[in-house]
């Protein structure tokens, strides 16, 4: 055998383990998802969505854990989105490149790798019984606000990075403030690249479980969440309790609530997605 | 400028000819990035109306002085200044110099076209519209004004809201300069403007010098020394953070006090 056609052997032979690689993964997920497809479709339905938690899982819908997840979904963008952006900004074109800064630089990305447990740790301590918010909404919105901040805020800062200095540079030549720099110029060439980081950020934590289980969220809660003070449970939360139930009626009512909530992160993703390419396409230096 | 200091009056000849007033002024000029002195004790006045060419090997200083005169150095970390820059008699580097106002009066374009990616009248209107400018007429006169006076107005007249991206090279080059008289600066600072551009777009911006000079007063940077020599009053040579030699450009060019400036001007070296 020549050396060539060695080389050619060796070469094939790991593009077929590669595509071995690819394919494992995706061929998992897919027979998770034919399952889980196979067995809860049929049980969504318009009662499904809109009906109260029971006993019974003909009746049991999941009309509370949509709520509170929507509540959820809701403040937690109302509070990570201004802190984590606004961090973001200040960390990327206001603070000097001194030791503090790289500092905190390097915290920030190790923070985004904390599990996420230990978040639900801290908001237990600090906005459960420091602050006295109980298991409310507002306690899990902080607590997941915390989680994602980390994310936001590196992504924001990516997306500024992304921007070139010669636009700044003309603004400011032309007699712009910072700020006006950053609003007129920075802030729209990198939005696409900001809102994607938020979104995904986001997804994320609508799919969190255990910080919010920490935290107090209930897995039965009779009415839907009307103010942030109130109790709640979220979808995550409600799969997890019916799962463990051991009436086969409840493992059907599981996949049909994993298949909404997928739907709402595929949802999520497709509009970050989205963005993203429109914003790849409109700036091109 | 908002610089509550008392000025001196405006530089005046005693024998009551007119001269030229002096608008730029150095005085023991040191710059420092860290521990590097980039800028070794320049003096130097520029006159109204005049073109001064900054001519020397990359890496002398000249850009780094340029920026002395907008304050555009302020956000490299490590700089520092030492000595007087004075505009209009006005202390740039004076604590209480609102650099924001320096810069409406110290316009600057720079070596690579750097238009916003926004429409062809965004761009020009940008500058007053920072300056909370909002009187539609007021502010599209200007845009027209301006677009006419870098001699851009005819190809782009039709299509102002077009992104200025689309334009070429030279057009969007003419844009910036465009968007600088838009806030009618009373200096325009030119960081080798045409380098990134071809020969037709590079002597139409050369033309455009000669028009501007009438209103405003022109520092401009260039590797070219055929540019220097066709465009600027005066020239100064820059070597290694000294100014070695500044005069009448003719005098610069035909015949230079010092070997140095013979040397590089005669292509020995740089």
């Amino acid at each position: 055998m020549t050396n060539a056609q060695k080389n050619r052997i060796i070469d094939k032979s790991f593009q077929a383990f590669g595509v071995v690689c690819t394919f494992f993964g995706l061929a998992i997920l897919a027979v998770l998802i034919y399952n889980i497809f196979e067995e809860g479709l049929s049980r969504i339905n318009w009662d499904f969505i809109t009906n109260l938690p029971s006993r019974r899982p003909q009746k049991a819908g999941i009309y509370t854990a949509v709520m509170g997840t929507i509540w959820i979904l809701v403040m937690t963008t109302l509070i990570a989105f201004p802190l984590g952006v606004g961090a973001g900004i200040y960390l990327e074109e206001y603070t000097k490149k001194t030791k503090l800064a790289s500092l905190l630089e390097i915290n920030i990305a190790n923070l985004a790798g904390v599990p996420s447990i230990i978040y639900g740790l801290l908001g237990l301590e600090i906005f459960v019984r420091i602050f006295g918010l109980g298991g409310s909404l507002l306690a899990g919105s902080l607590t997941l606000s915390l989680l994602i901040l980390p994310i936001i805020i590196v992504a924001t800062r990516e997306a500024l990075k992304a921007v070139p200095s010669s636009i700044k540079d003309a603004s400011m030549a032309l007699g712009a403030s910072k700020w006006q720099t950053i609003w007129n110029q920075t802030l729209p060439a990198s939005i696409g690249g900001v809102l994607t980081g938020v979104i995904l950020a986001i997804s994320r934590a609508i799919g969190e479980t255990a910080p919010l289980i920490v935290v107090g969220a209930l897995a039965y809660v009779p009415f839907a969440p009307s103010s942030p003070m109130d109790e709640f449970t979220v979808m995550p939360i409600q799969i997890f309790n019916w799962v463990s139930r051991p009436q086969h009626g409840f493992a059907v009512n599981a996949s049909a609530a994993i298949i909404v909530l997928l739907l709402i992160t595929f949802m999520m993703n497709g509009i970050a997605v989205y963005f993203r390419n429109k914003w790849q396409k409109k700036i091109k230096w | 400028m908002t610089v509550k200091e008392p000025m001196s009056a405006l530089v005046k000849n005693p024998q009551g000819a007119p001269r030229k007033n002096t608008i730029i002024e150095a005085r023991n000029v040191d710059v420092f990035y860290g521990k590097f002195q980039a800028l070794k004790d320049i003096n130097i006045t520029m006159e109204e109306n005049s073109v001064t060419a900054f001519i020397g090997p990359s890496g002398c200083g000249k850009s780094t002085f340029l920026r002395c005169f907008n304050r555009m150095n302020d956000y490299i970390d490590e700089f520092s200044i030492k000595g007087e820059v004075l505009i209009d008699n006005k202390k740039v580097y004076w604590k209480n110099v609102a650099v924001e106002e320096l810069r409406k009066e110290v316009g600057m374009v720079f070596q690579k076209p750097n238009p916003f990616p926004k429409s062809i009248f965004d761009n020009v209107a940008y500058g007053l519209k920072i300056q909370g400018i909002n009187d539609k007429t007021f502010v599209e006169e200007r845009v027209v004004k301006s677009l006419k006076d870098v001699a851009l107005w005819d190809e782009v007249k039709d299509e102002m809201k077009k992104s200025a991206l689309a334009l070429s090279g030279g057009q969007q080059q003419r844009l910036c300069i465009a968007r600088t008289l838009a806030v009618k600066p009373k200096i325009i600072l030119m960081d080798e403007p045409t380098s990134a551009l071809d020969p037709i777009s590079t002597a139409k911006i050369e033309e455009l010098m000669f028009e501007l000079k009438k209103e405003y007063t022109i520092v401009i940077v260039t590797h070219n020394m055929q540019q220097a020599g066709r465009i600027s009053d005066k020239t100064a040579f820059f070597y290694m953070g000294d100014l070695v030699e500044y005069g009448d450009t003719k005098q610069i060019f035909t015949n230079p006090k010092k070997e140095r400036t013979q040397n590089y001007i005669t292509g020995r070296f740089g």
